[in-house]
């Protein structure tokens, strides 16, 4: 990975006035990924519409992290619970296709 | 017809500021999009509280609310017309005031969505514009760019090969304008992929039902098969029965972001009975059944 597809933490935390501490606390949950170059800390581009929700569960909705943590996991099955309806319903239009 | 603020919060118009916040966290946890991804009424339902509490919760707002109803945005107009009225007594009242076109307030308000600013700033991200992009199946097959209208601005994305039907992508920062700073919202696209008139999809492999006449199913033969990059010739088994499938790896559709990697197509096999016998075919059939049934005797 290059460092052009890499956020500074800081800079990320100051364009969207959260605490990067908050950023932090996201990563030693496990929800984000964080890398880290030259001992600055970095965000993957592609994480940062993720890391924007739950910024917007914590600041504008008053969920504490913990919550954060519980609604992410439930987030997560239902998006894998929609992919997989999305499946059946092609696989059933298949059969439905066949039927005279 | 406009809802009442005070109900779309479900609170009393005398709530106090900390029943009105409440009221609105307790719905906006409810009904808030990134709760309810793909969920259109919550979306819907959202904005209405966001609005609600965009008023109720600014002391001045919420005071020509209370006055002045659902044109509350109008307040000063009114005012002034008040004024007005003072020096020509017969001049119309709040209702009949000459307040067409939006302000500027009214586009400020009509923007904010999708939550508030970080501790007290009022700073709200753009609104987040939906799409639909139709594509026939052949243009789903290939990697391609396409411009696409939205709200005024020609917006031109790559559409890689693979998409499926109903599949949607996001394109960050090209919704609706920030207000007082905030970033703008999303583009969603959502795709829809007509179906195949001779291949039926499903994710990344295709299916098709291919006619063979008897003399081919019985005997072996060649066949000629139609994919999606052209016609293939397939050997077909003497003995083949109807409904046999035959898989062409790499023959499917190609899978989404995966660059040059397919799905499989899964060939069915429909054996055609002839029909119309000559008098000689059916000889032929009788003599061939009498040889079937010695042999099974």
């Amino acid at each position: 990975m290059t460092t052009e597809q890499l956020i500074a933490v800081e800079v990320f935390a100051t364009h969207q006035g959260v605490d990067a501490t908050f950023v932090q606390a996201l990563h030693e949950r496990g929800l984000i990924r964080i890398t880290v170059v030259q001992e600055r800390h970095y965000l993957e581009q592609d994480e940062l519409a993720r890391i924007e929700q739950l910024a917007r569960l914590h600041y504008d909705l008053d969920i504490n992290l913990e919550g954060i943590e519980a609604i992410s996991h439930l987030l997560e099955r239902m998006d894998a619970t929609h992919r997989d309806l999305h499946a059946l319903r092609q696989r059933l239009r298949l059969y439905e296709q066949d039927e005279p | 017809m406009p809802k009442d603020y005070y109900q779309v919060l479900g609170v009393p118009r005398n709530a106090t500021a900390d029943d009105i916040k409440k009221a609105y966290r307790k719905l906006a946890r409810k009904h808030h999009p990134d709760l309810n991804p793909n969920n259109a009424e919550a979306k819907k339902r959202f904005q209405e509280i966001n609005e609600a509490n965009e008023v109720l919760n600014d002391p001045e707002s919420r005071k020509k609310y209370d006055q002045y109803g659902d044109q509350w945005k109008h307040a000063k107009q009114f005012e002034q017309a008040k004024r007005e009225q003072g020096a020509r007594p017969n001049s119309g009242g709040p209702g009949d005031g000459p307040f067409g076109g939006g302000s500027a307030d009214e586009e400020d308000f009509f923007g904010s969505m999708f939550g508030g600013g970080r501790r007290g700033q009022v700073k709200f991200r753009g609104q987040d514009y939906q799409t639909e992009l139709h594509l026939e199946s052949a243009a789903a097959y290939r990697t391609h760019k396409q411009t696409l209208s939205v709200n005024g601005r020609q917006i031109r994305i790559t559409v890689p090969a693979g998409v499926e039907n109903e599949q949607s992508i996001r394109i960050p920062g090209q919704g609706g304008p920030g207000v007082n700073g905030g970033p703008n919202g999303d583009l969603y696209i959502t795709f829809i992929v007509a179906p195949h008139p001779r291949f039926k999809r499903v994710g990344k492999d295709l299916f098709i039902t291919q006619d063979l006449d008897l003399p081919t199913a019985m005997l072996g033969g060649e066949v000629t098969v139609e994919t999606m990059d052209g016609k293939v010739k397939l050997k077909v088994a003497p003995e083949t029965q109807n409904g046999t499938k035959v898989k062409l790896k790499g023959k499917g559709f190609p899978v989404y972001k995966q660059e040059g990697q397919f799905g499989d197509l899964f060939v069915t096999y429909n054996v055609k009975l002839p029909t119309g016998l000559s008098e000689r075919e059916q000889a032929l059939f009788r003599e061939l059944a009498a040889i079937r049934n010695t042999a099974s005797a």
